[in-house]
């Protein structure tokens, strides 16, 4: 078992888990909860939201103090449930980390913009054209700065947000604020709104599982995890509250600024310079997670591919710096993609859906463990078992599916995306469990087949017998493509 | 033997570049990357069954390329 030196003590642990949770998704998320789902609601939705993580954590508390090895949730599951459901596990928790840094690397374009629209307006405009371009420069300098080996932003960030946010919070406080109705009105619409963006904002607060990835580094384990965990958990509830208050005070709901909100409230209770210290303050923070994404996921994949559940090559590490450069270019072409199609809200949805579907294995092996490993060491112990984990999966479980039930089309595309993805990790571990060489006679055999199937097409196209399949594509590429895969189905048929 | 291991590092590579434009392709078609389903029109009443053809061709060329490659490189 991989084992490190246990030096963090109670106060580190406390920073490991708030930086984690403050991040840059207060920058971005907030602005689709307040502005199109609930309004001044998104208050009392990040006090359920911050209530839901709490619930959970606990969960997280009695395991981590139980078992502070390496691997968090994926160690936790493998303990109570085995191989199989600790890889599904592992997949969405790397599916979460790759949507994560796709979201960071989105709102850092999002900050830079607006950076530009306060210092140089003539630019704002040049640089919005080219966001895609600014993502794929961004995400390959970060995984070029991994494979380096580069050190992450410290604990200076930590303390340096913790400020920034309480020099806004008070600020806006004696700037005074319009009236704020915490409470919706109790319509139907108002409270699904609050809802949804309960489920929209919980993302806010999950970061602080980084405490979990962590753990092997903590001293006196049995009693600081717990502790940090849920210090950090109480912590950041009503520092997220504060700046929403103070936000939703100073911005109104039915405002069409393109700005985000943060950025827009502060910018009119600091001035200029409080919307460029904003915007600095967001870079920095989705350039952290960002990096921190891509060492998560490429960490995860590792675990998966020493367990061979995954190819060996992404155990390989660069023979100059020692890091996994190809597990980390894996991850970095994945965010690439998803961080150039740009769309906020589906990626927000994304990343929560690997997330609860983990937490709510969590949870469901704290209630397996409890029941089939009874002595084992648990130096924390969940209040009001069962009911604590029960509802830990309930409410995981209700928030992916809410969303869908709530009509949102943000939420309908990330949960088929994340199914797709899904199938598609089951299919690789199908794969790898049937052994290569049949998997070669299987798929040389489709590969035939199909390649036989389209040239059969095009042919009976050509001849008017049924009408064009893709009409969009001319015949001779899809004789192309029939020709090669026939060709490359036969090769390896006969291998 | 050489010539077959050249002939196997060829067609695995084509139909792994194959299998990434359709699979490409697949992603513009659903996600509407640089506008193509506008500019497609109404070719595209069949846009989900589009994107499943595609998907499940670009997966099948990918992994049987990706074999042929990995084979090309162990043949004695």
């Amino acid at each position: 078992m991989l084992e490190e030196k246990r030096e963090l003590g109670l106060f580190n642990t406390v920073l490991l888990g708030l930086s984690g949770a403050i991040g840059f998704e207060i920058f971005v998320l907030l602005d689709y909860a307040y502005f199109h789902l609930a309004g001044s609601g998104v208050i009392l939705a990040l006090l359920f939201a911050g209530i839901i993580n709490l619930l959970i954590m606990l969960s997280y508390c009695e395991l981590g103090a139980a078992m502070p090895y390496v691997g968090g949730e994926y160690t936790y599951i493998k303990n109570a449930y085995g191989g199989f459901i600790a890889f599904v596990s592992g997949c969405f928790r790397w599916l979460a980390s790759i949507f994560g840094a796709a979201l960071a690397a989105v709102c850092f374009t999002q900050q830079f913009t607006y950076f530009f629209s306060l210092i140089l307006p003539f630019m704002q405009g040049f640089i919005a054209a080219f966001k895609p371009l600014i993502i794929v420069l961004i995400v390959f300098i970060f995984a070029i700065s991994d494979i380096k080996g580069v050190k992450k932003l410290g604990d200076v960030v930590v303390f340096a947000f913790i400020a920034l946010f309480i020099v806004f919070i008070t600020t806006g406080v004696f700037h005074g604020t319009a009236q704020v109705n915490v409470i919706p009105s109790s319509q139907p619409q108002s409270l699904l709104g609050v809802f949804a963006a309960t489920v929209y904002t919980f993302p806010m607060f999950f970061g602080m599982r980084a405490l979990i990835a962590g753990a092997v580094k903590v001293k006196n384990p049995g009693e600081n995890i717990p502790k940090g965990i849920l210090l950090s958990a109480f912590l950041i509830i009503p520092l997220y509250i504060g700046l929403a208050y103070i936000g939703a005070g100073v911005v109104s709901p039915g405002e069409t600024h393109p700005s985000p909100l943060l950025n827009l409230a502060a910018e009119r209770i600091l001035g200029w310079g409080g919307g460029i210290l904003f915007a600095f303050a967001g870079m920095v923070a989705s350039l952290s997670a960002l990096g921190t994404s891509l060492s998560v996921q490429s960490s995860i994949i590792r675990g998966m591919s020493r367990d061979r559940y995954l190819p060996k090559i992404l155990l390989r590490t660069h023979k100059n710096f020692g890091t996994p450069y190809i597990a980390i270019l894996t991850g970095a072409i994945f965010v690439t993609f998803f961080g150039v199609i740009g769309a906020v809200e589906f990626l927000g949805y994304a990343a929560s859906f690997g997330s609860l579907i983990v937490f709510a294995f969590v949870n469901l092996s704290l209630l397996k463990l409890r029941k089939e490993k009874p002595h084992m060491e648990r130096p924390f112990k969940t209040p009001f078992y069962p009911f604590t984990p029960i509802a830990g999966v309930f409410m995981s479980l209700l928030m992916l599916v809410s969303p869908m039930f709530l009509g949102d089309v943000n939420a309908f595309g990330a949960l088929t995306s994340g199914v797709g993805l899904t199938a598609l990790a089951l299919t690789t571990y199908y794969l790898r469990m049937v052994g290569r060489y049949r998997l070669q006679i299987a798929v040389g055999g489709a590969c035939l087949g199909s390649g036989i199937l389209s040239i059969l097409a095009v042919f009976l196209t050509l001849t008017g017998v049924i009408p064009p399949i893709f009409p969009y594509l001319p015949n001779f590429i899809i004789l192309f493509f029939g020709i090669i895969l026939a060709a490359a189905g036969f090769l390896n048929l006969t291998a | 033997m050489k010539i077959k291991k050249i002939v196997k590092a060829a067609i695995g590579i084509i139909q792994s570049l194959t299998a990434f434009s359709a699979l490409f392709f697949a992603c513009c078609l659903y996600f509407n990357l640089f506008n193509v389903q506008t500019s497609l029109g109404s070719a595209l009443q069949l846009l989900y069954l589009h994107v499943t053809i595609l998907l499940i061709f670009g997966f099948l060329s990918l992994i049987n390329g990706v074999i042929l490659i990995f084979d090309s490189f162990e043949v004695k």
